[in-house]
């Protein structure tokens, strides 16, 4: 990185009413924001050719250099299981594992994964039998929405797969707070995560509750 | 004799049921509405105004309308027509658009965030960066963004369907003259929804019977009055609209109005000639979807030395937009909460550059429960008495205003039996007085409280002669579990097993549904299928035959009972009497709407009890144990229930430590518009969290008895966390977020 | 984003004689460089995926732990010189981020994060870095500047006086304050640089630099494996319990002899424009008795220049309270495991 020169304004309203006038976008003159290519005229679409193993399934794709994993299955192969949340990284909905490893879909190009396999919600039951941590969720209630649930079930088989969820539950909570839920399911994604871990017993966390009637007080 | 006609639910409603849309949802199969699949299908993605006011002088799209895949520009100029639909406020919600401004159909720019172009492109990439590329030159107007630079020198016009101002008594008077006075300010930061899944709209014009229709997905949580929006704005009868929902994302009332994208996303379909989808991005959230309005509270508390309390003045302002309004009704907990002498309730509105606010889980009561539970605390303090004997002894028999005997209350039963199982030491609350190494350790209490609140709901039973039940209604489903507790309610009145029934939802093909929201959906669909079962009732005794005694016999000597119809003596296997009569099944209609001036007061209470560890050092608060205990009347289903109570108790710990809108008021723009620096709860953040509840059934304010849980659980917690924050460190904090920054200024 | 060309690097000096870190970019986990890219905030024509030609491997020579520039953060912090005997490493690897972060974020890309701050993430809010509007505290003398301006991920050491943004990351801040070196590689050749010498502090620019040349990768991080290395921590302070920046935190090892502290590195985070190596107060920590005492005064010396805008003034306090109890667990308690990481971040347990 090169030095350069920032930009100094005196009078700060109107500074950006005059940068707005000249270029309609006020661009710091700082290198780090330097948009040259933004004022010629665009390149045409790039196109890569990748090959992918989708689900246990080898497939080629020819995309655009700037689509994102999270777009390729969803907007391309219409795998919607996969979802979008936040797009910049920060929410975890998007989860899916490269490799073994979870992984952030909506920041990795897709063009960087060539060759690579790749496990989705999708590809993690087999036909009618669901995944042991998916069959947990669903006696956990370990969701409400259901929209962060199959990024929230690819990092729990992550933390589950690494360790993380069979030692101290304040760890299995360390390692699933990559995941946003916002409904908020976490005391139940964090059971149904221990028990298909075996920490914890199998059991409906609801049946913790104990309900009174005004009889009984 | 109660209100409702008691009925008595001892089947399935109560236990512990597994989701209905479980198993899509933990397979990824649910179809959310950015993923419906459409042919044809393009992308469009909004230019929102960066400047937080302004007159358009110029849109450059020269280079914009270059770069790969885009298909159109719209602008102003291109902008198909449309009717400039009334507001939901002003219509008196027979529409549900939140604003004045329509996108990209104004000269003027009124916030940073409003549309005002949009680029339609062949994939979503091609869309977001072709909209970078749109320059819009503004000449830039003066603007305020900053509630506390804001004149307050408005009223609100209404406050679910009350004054501005509410008095009984000489509340100044009798402040000034009380033994003990509790007189503090409560300011609260801007919050944002941030639902996981982003606001979307797909919108689709077709033609049907040589007439345009239009067929829209849209992320709403009042499917039927985006219809009739949507039917205004394009001339078009209800008939002509479609509008599918069948899951959200999250919502908490950020989808319970219609948003700039969804009337965008039809006129870009229109403008560009194929169906068009808008996703708006998590940026464009903060500034195009809806917020909780930032605000200024104080609260006033004059009592005796006794703890009885004289006198209360609520009282403070909240922000609404320079165009457009929606007043957040903070006092309205305050008309019921405590017994007082003298009341003074006063609210005022100022006027900001920003996005109109909205509803967000338990508007009103979840800012104004803040203050108030936090004032209580204070007071308790102040009078060396345990804060749950200071509400016994203000336990208010009546609402103060209107009043009406409460419907159903037991809120001191929640604050002793949740205590009990919480552990509270009762006596005054001494602060300091546990260590844990570096941590200090405090707990608080509040209580918790939410309206029972029921929207004009229709649905249809059908009776299939192999013996399924289907129930359908255009209501929404947001992770509340509506077809699973309506279904196992179904069951339970007509005494079949629950698998036989089912339901259908979120189309607007179906019976029109009130607004997912006001924790209403529960007890207005429940009363609507009551009604339906009676009506349902009526049509089979119709297919009997003609000299049956139950065709005589008056209709409410006749129940459907396990199945069978049945009276005095007799019986009739339902489905063989469709199969009889070569019906493949029957329907019946039913309805519910409020009463329009109920005799009670219809709330649920409940009891929020925190356990904090404070270190003062480093600023950090954090949780060790919460509970919460309710009283909502009856509850349908204990699993989704519980999910119920623990996702408002962690929103609330959001609104407690971390969600705050930052804004750089020199531009007017908010400044941490990412799920990355506003900050909700993580797994991490959540201890153990104990749910409680007393279910007895509240048929003075609900024909299924049940009051709906949806907000109550937030309520309750920003206080008690406070009081909590208190009981550790004797250092109150009354600014939400509590922060690292203000736990640290304290010491 | 604007439309780039992309290709896989065929190999290390190949890639070098494009890249220039302007129009032609190298990428690897890319968990910056694409958030930043959707933005519009980084905008390369071209974009070079050097994952493959960079080593992943960690090893031990020398007495230096050596790790390559295309190893991820979650592998080596899991790696067994790491997991357990280097927890200062460790702990700024795991304290960072989220897990599926770090399965993707490579070491020669953490090093290089950009700051958060709103005016660089925002092409169009302006950076001023003189505010205009200054206001004198009633405590002292001290001008506190930036008044009205978002300062929240602007950096209150390192600032020269201005308003400029906050290094975010946390390995970083260990790889400075415990000597780390750099290997970069360019078409010419290969040249090691001192992380404390590669990071520069902002005079006219909005954040900081480094020496990096417009055709140099990173291509190797070395640790020296000290005393103080494996008797260490890494405590971050910030308002969730988990995936956030730091609002302070601190690097922290002490060689100690009985009581004494023989040698000590020190580190900052969430407070500077680069990451903070604090000579300051190491030298008030050397050669003292391992008391409070010493420790205040150490924090003292470590915040002494701080200069901090408007509304970050609690941080001062706070950073010198994050650096004394790293130094009072590190003393009292030792290195701690996981388990117990987890404990003081979340308060229970």
């Amino acid at each position: 990185m090169t030095d350069s020169d920032g930009v100094r304004r005196r009078d700060f309203l109107k500074g950006v009413g005059a940068a707005a006038a000249a270029s309609g976008m006020v661009v710091a003159k700082d290198k780090d924001h330097a948009t040259p290519a933004m004022d010629e005229k665009p390149t045409s679409r790039s196109k890569v050719m990748i090959t992918l193993k989708l689900n246990g399934k080898k497939k080629a794709f020819e995309i655009d250099s700037r689509t994102t994993l999270v777009d390729l299955l969803r907007e391309s192969e219409h795998m919607t299981g996969t979802k979008k949340g936040c797009d910049h990284g920060a929410c975890g909905a998007c989860t899916v594992h490269v490799n073994g490893k979870s992984i952030l879909s909506c920041l990795t190009l897709a063009a960087t994964l060539d060759g690579e396999q790749i496990v989705t919600i999708e590809g993690i039951s087999d036909g009618e039998t669901l995944h042991p941590l998916q069959d947990a969720f669903l006696r956990c209630d370990a969701y409400q929405c259901g929209y962060c649930t199959p990024g929230q079930i690819m990092s729990g088989i992550a933390c589950i797969g690494e360790g993380h969820a069979s030692k101290s539950s304040e760890e299995a909570r360390e390692w699933m707070s990559g995941n946003l839920c916002r409904c908020s399911a976490y005391p139940n994604i964090l059971a149904a995560v221990r028990q298909t871990a075996g920490a914890e017993p199998i059991s409906d966390p609801a049946m913790r509750t104990s309900p009174v009637s005004k009889d009984s007080l | 004799m109660t209100a409702f006609e008691v009925i008595t639910l001892n089947g399935s409603v109560g236990k512990s049921i597994v989701r209905r849309s479980g198993h899509e949802k933990v397979t990824g199969t649910a179809t959310f509405t950015a993923e419906w699949p459409v042919d044809g299908l393009l992308h469009a993605v909004a230019v929102p105004s960066n400047v937080a006011r302004g007159k358009v002088k110029s849109i450059d799209i020269s280079v914009a309308e270059s770069m790969p895949g885009v298909r159109l520009i719209v602008t102003k100029k291109n902008l198909p027509t449309f009717t400039r639909v009334k507001t939901m406020i002003e219509s008196n919600k027979s529409t549900n658009y939140t604003s004045h401004l329509f996108p990209v159909a104004e000269v003027e720019a009124f916030f940073a965030g409003q549309y005002m172009a949009a680029v339609v492109a062949e994939s979503f990439e091609d869309a977001r960066d072709a909209a970078l590329a749109v320059k819009i030159d503004y000449e830039i107007g003066e603007h305020v963004t900053d509630i506390d630079a804001s004149p307050a020198d408005e009223r609100p016009d209404d406050l679910f369907g009350s004054p501005a101002v509410i008095t009984k008594g000489d509340a100044e008077k009798q402040f000034e003259a009380a033994e003990v006075k509790i007189d503090s300010e409560y300011p609260t930061a801007g919050n944002y929804h941030n639902p996981i899944e982003p606001h979307a709209t797909i919108a689709q014009w077709s033609e049907k019977n040589g007439e345009p229709f239009l067929t829209v997905y849209e992320t709403s949580q009042g499917l039927a009055m985006s219809q009739k929006t949507y039917s205004q704005l394009f001339g078009l009868s209800p008939k002509q609209v479609r509008v599918v929902c069948k899951f959200i994302g999250g919502a908490f009332g950020s989808k319970g109005a219609m948003w700039p994208q969804a009337v965008l996303a039809c006129l870009c379909a229109k403008a560009v000639g194929a169906p068009v989808k808008i996703e708006v991005t998590r940026g464009q959230m903060y500034g195009g979807t809806g917020h909780r309005t930032p605000m200024r509270q104080r609260v006033q508390i004059g009592a005796r030395s006794d703890g009885k309390i004289t006198s209360i003045i609520h009282s403070g302002v909240a922000s609404v937009s320079v165009k457009d309004v929606y007043d957040e009704a903070f006092t309205m907990s305050t008309r019921m909460m405590y017994q007082t002498e003298s009341l003074r309730l006063d609210q005022r509105r100022c006027r900001l550059n920003s996005q109109v606010p909205t509803f967000m889980r338990a508007p009103a009561e979840t800012p104004g429960m803040f203050a108030v539970e936090s004032a209580i605390d204070e007071l308790a303090y102040e009078l060396k008495m345990d804060p749950m004997e200071l509400r016994a002894l203000n336990e208010p028999e009546k609402d103060l205003i209107e009043s009406k005997p409460f419907s159903g209350r037991l809120l001191l039963d929640c604050l002793k039996r949740g205590g009990d199982a919480f552990g509270w030491q009762a006596g005054h609350q001494v602060p300091r007085q546990k260590k844990d190494g570096n941590w200090l350790i405090g707990h608080g209490v509040s209580a918790a409280t939410y309206p029972a609140f029921f929207f004009p709901t229709q649905a249809k039973l059908t009776w299939n002669a192999d013996g399924r039940v289907l129930i359908s209604c255009c209501s929404q489903e947001m992770g509340t579990g509506t077809a699973t507790v309506q279904s196992q309610l179904v069951a339970d009145v007509l005494g079949i097993p629950l698998h036989r029934v089912s339901m259908d939802l979120g189309d607007t093909d179906l019976p029109p549904g009130g607004i997912s929201g006001g924790s209403a959906t529960t007890g207005s669909l429940g009363g609507a299928l009551l009604d339906s079962i009676k009506d349902l009732k009526s049509k089979l005794i119709e297919l009997l035959p003609v000299n049956s005694p139950m065709r005589k016999a008056d209709a409410k000597q006749t129940t459907i009972r396990n199945g069978k119809l049945t009276m005095n003596g007799g019986t009739i296997d339902i489905e063989q009497l469709l199969t009889e009569t070569h019906k493949r099944s029957v329907t019946g209609s039913g309805k519910f709407a409020p009463a329009k001036d109920s005799e009670y007061a219809a709330h649920s209470f409940g009891a929020q009890f925190v356990e904090v560890a404070v270190d003062e050092k480093l600023g950090l608060v954090r949780l060790r144990r919460m509970l919460g205990c309710f009283a909502c009347g009856t509850i349908l289903n204990a699993r989704t229930g519980r999910s119920q109570f623990i996702g408002g108790m962690i929103m609330g710990v959001g609104h407690a430590l971390q969600e705050a809108t930052h804004w750089d008021h020199r531009y007017g723009r908010i400044t941490n518009d990412n799920l990355s620096e506003y900050h909700v709860p993580v797994n991490a953040d959540i201890p153990n969290i104990e749910i409680l509840w007393i279910d007895t059934p509240d048929f003075n304010a609900s024909p299924i008895g049940a009051k709906g849980i949806g907000e109550i659980g937030i309520t309750g917690v920003a206080a008690a966390i406070a009081n909590a924050v208190f009981n550790a460190t004797g250092r109150r904090v009354r600014e939400l977020p509590i922060t690292p920054a203000s736990v640290m200024a304290t010491v | 984003m604007i439309p780039f060309r992309y290709e896989e690097a065929q190999s290390l000096a190949t890639a070098c004689s494009k890249i220039d870190h302007g129009d032609t970019m190298a990428i690897a986990g890319g968990t910056t460089m694409v958030d930043l890219m959707k933005m519009n905030v980084l905008t390369p024509k071209s974009v070079i995926h050097v994952r493959k030609v960079l080593s992943s491997t960690v090893e031990l020579r020398d007495n230096l732990l050596i790790v390559g520039a295309a190893c991820t953060m979650a592998s080596l912090a899991d790696h067994p010189l790491v997991n357990g005997k280097l927890p200062v490493v460790r702990q700024s690897l795991i304290l960072a981020a989220s897990p599926q972060i770090r399965n993707m974020a490579t070491l020669g890309g953490n090093l290089m994060q950009r700051t958060r701050s709103t005016y660089f993430r925002h092409t169009d809010m302006p950076v001023e870095l003189e505010s205009t509007q200054k206001t004198k505290t009633t405590k002292t003398d001290a001008t506190v500047f930036g008044d009205g301006v978002e300062t929240s991920l602007l950096a209150m050491l390192g600032n020269n006086g201005k308003l400029v943004g906050m290094y975010p990351g946390d390995f970083a801040v260990t790889f400075v304050a415990f000597g780390g070196q750099l290997v970069l590689a360019s078409p010419d050749g290969e040249r090691m640089v001192a992380a404390r010498d590669f990071y520069q502090a902002p005079k006219d620019s909005f954040q900081y630099t480094t020496t990096l040349k417009p055709n140099e990768l990173i291509k190797e991080l070395q640790l020296p494996l000290t005393e103080t290395l494996k008797n260490s921590m890494y405590l971050k302070i910030r308002d969730r319990s988990s995936y956030a920046f730091a609002l302070a935190s601190c690097s922290v090892g002490l060689h100690m002899n009985g009581n004494r502290i023989l040698a000590a590195n020190v580190g900052l985070g969430g407070l500077a424009s680069i990451p903070w190596h604090s000579a300051e107060a190491e030298k008030a920590l050397v050669g003292e008795i391992a008391s409070d005492e010493t420790f205040a005064r150490a924090a003292d010396a470590a915040l002494a220049q701080a200069n901090p805008p408007s509304g970050l003034e609690f941080k001062v306090p706070l950073a010198k309270n994050t650096i004394v109890r790293a130094l009072q667990i590190v003393r009292d308690r030792g290195p701690l495991n996981d388990e117990q990481l987890w404990a003081m971040q979340h308060g229970r347990g």
